[in-house]
Formats: C-alpha cells, sequence, structure tokens
C-alpha cells in the first residue's frame, strides 16, 4: 500500500508540475434577466447558435436566441442558481454528449450524466448534440427487417432497418408496451437499442428500466431520462441527445433502434421554451419551427450505403483493396461493375469484402399521445406526415382484450414491405386484406342471422384471425414462430375450431412444434422462404397437431 | 445595457457640436455636475421628468435656474431634451456622452481585479504593458476581491483575461477530477 501512496504522490507531482499557468481568455456577459429557466444575457457577441455558456454554480446553459441587444439563454440547471448581474463565459463548444459503447446499460440523463449510480461513464469521443442529417448519396433503401416480436406488427406494418415508425395512440393504451416489446426482441441481434423519455414520471421510467433489466435487454440498451421534473430545455434537448447516440453507431456499420417516448411532451417542452424566449407563437401556441424541428430529429434515422471492395482471397484487411475502387451493391451499375471486375480478376483468387463503418443503420420509432383519438391535430399530422407509416392504437381494441390494440385498417408502413422476411409476407399476404373484409362484414352481420355460407366463412375466419393477432405483454416472438401461426390462421386451419379453442391453441402448438418439429423452425429461420414442398410439410404438421388436440379437448370435456 | 436610440442621437449631435467648438471637456464636465445635481435633488428631477408639468414651463425654469452657469451648447440640447419630454434619458446621455468622448481620445476603460492591492510599481507596469498591447491610453479601474487570493484578473469590454490563483486552482481541480 506504501507504494501505491508514493506513485499517487508522483502522479500528482508530475501533473501539477505540467499544470499550464497560462493566462486564460474568455469572452464573457452579464445576466441582465432570469427566470423561468430562461436567461437574458447581454454581451457574449461572438457567441454561436445552441452554444454551450458558463453561468456561476455550476450551471450550464444553451444560448437559443441571438438578438441584437441580448442573448436568450436556456438554462439546463436550477434558475433559482442564477442571478441578475452574474458573470457568463463562452465555453466555446456546441452543446455536446460523450458517445461509446460503453454507454449500453446505462441509464443517462441529456447531457451524458449517469442517473443509475453506476459510477462515471468513459465515453469513446463527444459529439454535437445537434448534427445534420445524412445526405441522399449515401443512404440506400430499407431493404433488412426490425423484427419488432408482434405477430400483428410483423406481419402487416413490417418495420425496416433505418425506417421511421410512428406508434399513436391515446392515452393508456399499449404505446410504451410496444416500444419496449421491440427492444426485448432485439436480444440476440446486433441492434443497439436506446429509450428516450422525455417528460414521463421518473416512476414509469424506473419501470421500464426494471422490466428491460428483467427480460435480459438492458446489457444492449441506453435509457435516456427527462423526467417531468427536470428543466423544459432539458427535455428538448434528450431525443437530439440521444440521435446522436444512436448515430455514432449508425456511423460505424452499426444497427441501432431509438425509441422516442413521447414526441407530444417534447413538442410541450419546446413550446414552453419558444414561448418564453418570447418567439411568436403559431398553431396551438406552437412555434413555428416545431414542424423543422420534429423532421430534423426524425431525419437522422436513416440506412446507410454499404460499400465493398475486391481484396486478393483469404485478406481480412480492406486496405488490400486491388484496384482502389468502392462498389455500391445497391446501385446497378456498380454492382455490375462490381461483377465484371471480379470475372476479369479472378474469382478463385479474389473475393469481395465490405468497408467497414458501412452499411449502418437508425431505426426510430417515435411515440406520440392522441387526445380522445384526435389525430388532426397539430404535433400528431406532422409527425404522422415526417414518419414512413403508422402505428395506430385504439382505445375501444383494446378494452375489447386485442391487445395489442393496433387499427389495421389505418396503420400502414410506407417502405417497410420491402424489408419483410419473405417467409412472413407468403403467409400474412391475405391477412390484411381478409381483416378489412371481417371488419366490414362485423358491423352488417350483427342485424340479421341469415347469413350466407361465404359470408358466415368470411366471419369465422376474421374472428379467429384476430384471435391470433393478440400478444402477451413482453413475449415477443422468433420470426419462424410468427409464421408457423399465421400460416395456420390464415391458411384456414383454425375455422373448425371455437374462439376459446384458438386462444389456446397457440401456446400449445408452438410447444408442439419446439418438442417435435424444431427441424421445421430451423428451416424457415435460416431460408426465410416457404418453398411448396415445405407449405405442404408444415400443413401436414399442423392438421396433425389438430387431431391430437381435439383428442385432448374431448378428454378434458 | 440596452441604449435608448434617441438617447444615441442627442449624444451624437452634442458631440458633434462640441468637437466643433473644441469644448469637449467643458461640456463633459457640465454634463457631469448636472447629473451630480439631479441625484442630489430629487425635486427637481422630479420637475423635470414629470409629464404633468407642460413642457414650455420646464425649458423656462431650467434656463432661468441655468442661463450663463454651464455651457451654452450643452444648455441648449438640455432644453431641447426638455421640450421633447425626454428627461428621463438625460443620464443616459451623460454616460454615453462621456464614453463616446474616451473613444474619441482612444481610451480604454479596464477593469483590474486582483488578490492583493497592487504597488505602485505594478500598477504602472500592468499599464504599459497593456497601452503597447491594444495601443490606446488605458484607464484602470482596480477593484481587490480577496477571493483571488492572488494574481490578476483585467476584464477588458467583454474580454476576459484571468491569471488568478482562485482561477488556477479551480481548472487544477477540473483536471484532476
Amino acid at each position: 500500500m506504501e507504494i501505491k501512496a508514493d506513485e499517487i504522490t508522483s502522479l500528482l507531482k508530475q501533473q501539477i508540475e505540467s499544470f499550464d499557468v497560462s493566462m486564460d481568455v474568455d469572452e464573457v456577459g452579464e445576466v441582465i434577466s432570469v427566470g423561468d429557466g430562461i436567461a437574458r444575457v447581454y454581451g457574449l457577441e461572438n457567441v454561436m447558435a445552441s452554444e454551450l455558456v458558463q453561468f456561476p454554480n455550476d450551471v450550464v446553459g444553451m444560448a437559443l436566441n441571438l438578438e441584437e441587444d441580448n442573448v436568450g439563454v436556456v438554462l439546463f440547471g436550477e434558475s433559482r442558481d442564477v442571478n441578475e448581474g452574474d458573470v457568463v463565459k463562452r465555453t466555446g463548444r456546441v452543446v455536446e454528449i460523450g458517445v461509446g459503447e460503453s454507454v449500453a446499460g446505462r441509464v443517462i440523463n441529456p447531457i451524458g450524466r449517469p442517473l443509475d449510480g453506476k459510477g462515471d461513464i468513459e465515453f469513446t469521443e463527444r459529439r454535437p448534440v445537434e448534427r445534420k442529417a445524412p445526405g441522399v448519396m449515401v443512404r440506400q433503401p430499407v431493404k433488412e427487417p426490425l423484427m419488432t416480436g408482434l405477430k400483428a406488427v410483423d406481419s402487416m406494418i413490417p418495420i425496416g432497418r433505418g425506417q421511421r415508425e410512428l406508434i399513436i395512440g391515446d392515452r393508456q393504451v399499449g404505446k410504451t408496451a410496444i416500444g419496449v416489446d421491440t427492444i426485448i426482441n432485439q436480444r440476440d441481434t446486433d441492434v443497439y437499442c436506446i429509450y428516450v423519455a422525455i417528460g414521463q414520471k421518473a416512476s414509469t421510467v424506473a419501470q421500464v428500466v426494471k422490466v428491460l433489466e428483467d427480460n435480459g435487454a438492458m446489457d444492449y440498451t441506453t435509457v435516456i431520462s427527462a423526467s417531468a421534473s427536470e428543466p423544459a430545455p432539458l427535455q428538448y434537448l434528450a431525443p437530439f441527445a440521444g440521435a446522436t447516440l444512436g448515430e455514432y453507431f449508425r456511423d460505424n456499420g452499426k444497427h441501432a433502434l431509438i425509441i422516442y417516448d413521447d414526441l407530444t411532451k417534447h413538442a410541450w417542452a419546446y413550446r414552453q421554451l419558444s414561448l418564453l424566449l418570447r418567439r411568436p407563437p403559431g398553431r396551438e401556441a406552437y412555434p413555428g419551427d416545431i414542424f423543422y424541428l420534429h423532421s430534423r430529429l426524425l431525419e437522422r434515422a436513416s440506412k446507410l450505403e454499404e460499400k465493398y471492395v475486391i481484396v486478393p482471397k483469404g485478406s481480412e484487411n480492406v486496405e488490400d483493396s486491388v484496384n482502389g475502387k468502392e462498389y455500391r451493391k445497391h446501385i446497378e451499375d456498380s454492382a455490375e461493375a462490381l461483377e465484371n471486375d471480379l470475372e476479369e480478376l479472378g474469382k478463385e483468387s479474389h473475393e469481395v469484402l465490405k468497408l467497414p463503418k458501412t452499411g449502418g443503420s437508425l431505426t426510430a420509432l417515435p411515440i406520440i399521445e392522441t387526445q380522445q383519438g384526435d389525430v388532426s391535430a397539430y404535433i400528431p399530422t406532422n409527425v404522422i406526415s415526417i414518419t414512413d407509416g403508422q402505428i395506430y392504437l385504439v382505445p375501444d381494441l383494446f378494452y375489447s382484450g386485442q391487445r395489442p390494440a393496433i387499427d389495421v385498417g389505418i396503420s400502414v408502413s410506407r417502405v417497410g414491405g420491402n424489408a419483410q422476411v419473405r417467409a412472413m409476407r407468403q403467409v400474412s399476404g391475405s391477412l390484411k386484406l381478409d381483416l378489412a373484409q371481417y371488419r366490414e362484414l362485423e358491423s352488417f352481420a350483427q342485424f340479421g342471422s341469415d347469413l350466407d355460407k361465404a359470408t358466415q366463412q368470411q366471419l369465422t375466419r376474421g374472428e379467429r384471425l384476430y384471435e391470433i393477432l393478440k400478444q402477451k405483454q413482453y413475449s415477443p416472438l422468433p420470426m419462424e414462430k410468427q409464421v408457423v401461426v399465421i400460416f395456420a390462421g390464415t391458411e384456414g386451419y383454425l375455422d373448425k375450431l371455437s374462439i376459446e379453442q384458438v386462444e389456446r391453441f397457440e401456446p400449445e402448438f408452438l410447444e408442439y412444434m419446439e418438442t417435435q418439429h424444431a427441424d421445421m423452425l430451423e428451416k424457415i429461420s435460416e431460408e426465410k422462404i416457404l418453398s411448396d414442398e415445405l407449405k405442404e410439410e408444415l400443413g401436414n404438421i399442423v392438421e396433425h397437431f389438430l387431431e391430437t388436440f381435439a383428442i385432448e379437448e374431448e378428454e378434458a370435456a | 445595457m440596452q441604449h435608448d436610440p434617441a438617447a444615441e442621437r442627442y449624444v451624437e449631435a452634442l458631440f458633434d457640436v462640441a468637437e466643433e467648438h473644441d469644448e469637449l471637456d467643458a461640456v463633459a464636465s457640465d454634463l457631469q455636475d448636472f447629473v451630480d445635481l439631479l441625484e442630489e435633488t430629487g425635486q427637481l428631477r422630479l420637475f423635470l421628468r414629470s409629464f404633468r408639468v407642460p413642457a414650455s414651463d420646464k425649458v423656462k425654469v431650467f434656463r432661468d435656474v441655468f442661463e450663463g452657469k454651464m455651457n451654452q451648447h450643452l444648455l441648449n440640447t438640455i432644453a431641447l431634451m426638455l421640450q421633447h419630454q425626454r428627461a428621463e434619458s438625460i443620464e443616459e446621455v451623460a454616460d454615453l456622452f462621456a464614453e463616446r468622448v474616451k473613444a474619441h481620445r482612444n481610451i480604454v476603460t479596464v477593469q483590474a481585479n486582483t488578490g492583493t492591492r497592487m504597488s505602485e510599481n505594478m500598477r504602472g507596469q500592468v499599464k504599459t504593458s497593456l497601452e503597447e498591447a491594444l495601443e490606446k491610453t488605458v484607464e484602470l479601474v482596480e477593484s481587490v476581491d480577496e477571493s483571488l487570493q492572488g494574481g490578476l484578473r483585467l476584464r477588458i469590454g467583454n474580454t476576459v483575461y484571468d491569471g488568478t490563483i482562485a482561477h488556477q486552482l479551480e481548472k487544477l481541480r477540473e483536471q484532476l477530477s
């Protein structure tokens, strides 16, 4: 121990000796007025927009309004710690957050300070919170699926990596549940998850963290929390901080998923800031740039292009590129050139290698809370128009027991179709149509009982399909299991069963598949497509299972 | 702080007239005296500021009292301001005028905070080196703040040059933590 004390002393000595004693030059200003989380500062002539400024008592702020004779600064700390006449210093940096893989498993606030009491975080680098979204040429269309593990979503509203899919609905209809289930479902994938809680109760955030921990999802998840008691500027900053973190993964060729829960409260926080900064109010008193704010945020979710090089066979190093050319497989010309060049150089002696740090993605699932189902309010319409589709949750379905309470009729995914797994598309092709027809008949069928056979048939089918779309919370299903269950439904194998039996069918059938036909599940998960033989085989398996299922039923009776 | 644009206009005009007649010092000192007087005699200030008193009465009283006792051009300027009911801008005009004169003479005010009182020798050194660096005449406004512990902090306009012991310690603390 003695040696250690010595070492420490010498280390300190070294640091003190090398300490730079030069004079520091700072640009300063003075607080004119302070209140409601806003300070007006005189001076700070060369301050940048969204620059971090330092107040006394360790309070920091962000310069938002640069006016002719004063600067409007939003405070990230308590405004009672700032007094009129205090000296404000420029830092010369815009607002930043630390990023890196070490944030996985942590709960942090929007400026990167840990909230979970697990000690300091070693960041790889610091990046500005507000960054420009990638341009057109470095992107590529969404093509890989991001499985939510929810049958209703993955079958009908598929989400692709790099997509922005809105989750919208009234309070208490399971919006957060969809987000959390999606995070849990990324357990054995290479997707990092970020959950941004904006203006929520701290207890609710704690609950989400607990659920994630219990399901082993915290290992790859970061929670950024700016709870309701936090100042509005922090709430405003939270989603941008999350996006910066997600971009770190995306720009390093990895995949990330970010959930903004929720952007309604974010808009409120921004409205509060803007009004206090005396920016003119617009519709519903939101500032004029609220649309720009959200589109800037959501535009940062993207799928980046992959680049490839040709290297001699066996080489792991992309530096060994034989001709120095980079190829883009998603562009037809470039893909062709790659094929030709590879042919020319000799396929036996050369191979194609993906450049590291390319092809990453950031998928965003923003959440919007509506009031009494009013989707035509300002913020919901804005975000609907920005995103690539929406999952619409309705209370009626929720309280009738249909959970997740997704309204299939108006929920869409505008780009996810390209990313959907083939096998899933095969089994769910008719699902949306069947359900739509069922809903149309449903209301009208309640008036009379003398329906023709086809109508009757459609009603039974619809009812059973709705039944298999029900799913318990925190129990996401892998793709292959979803495929076999939906297969049983859409192919009409369940029409003979009663509704109660359908409810019992799923868990028992999945158990049967796991124990008796694990090879079948494996095949689907590997091939990702149902060939005709596979389909037939699967049909036989379902039929065989239903025989034993029916017998059990009789015994139980 | 934030200036009244009207005050700036009066200052500019007054400055031009005073410079033409080479009366900058006289005007500046008379103006300062007048503001001090306003400070001392609340009644005069109230009278000049009150909107219930007609402008013509103010001008008359003002001229009666101060005619011949202050620079004629300054007298006219203040009378003009009273006529336009702008008595509340007089203090600001005085401040701005002083600043304007300083800028004209290439004088810059530097606030110097020190931990202990500066010796005469040191003050001279600080002043000359500042004057060399800024190429301007420097007017030092000193204040002693014991919490700085030592060293010197200079503030020129909105820029602070911090070389105090307290600041160094703060920096060291940040580096070591």
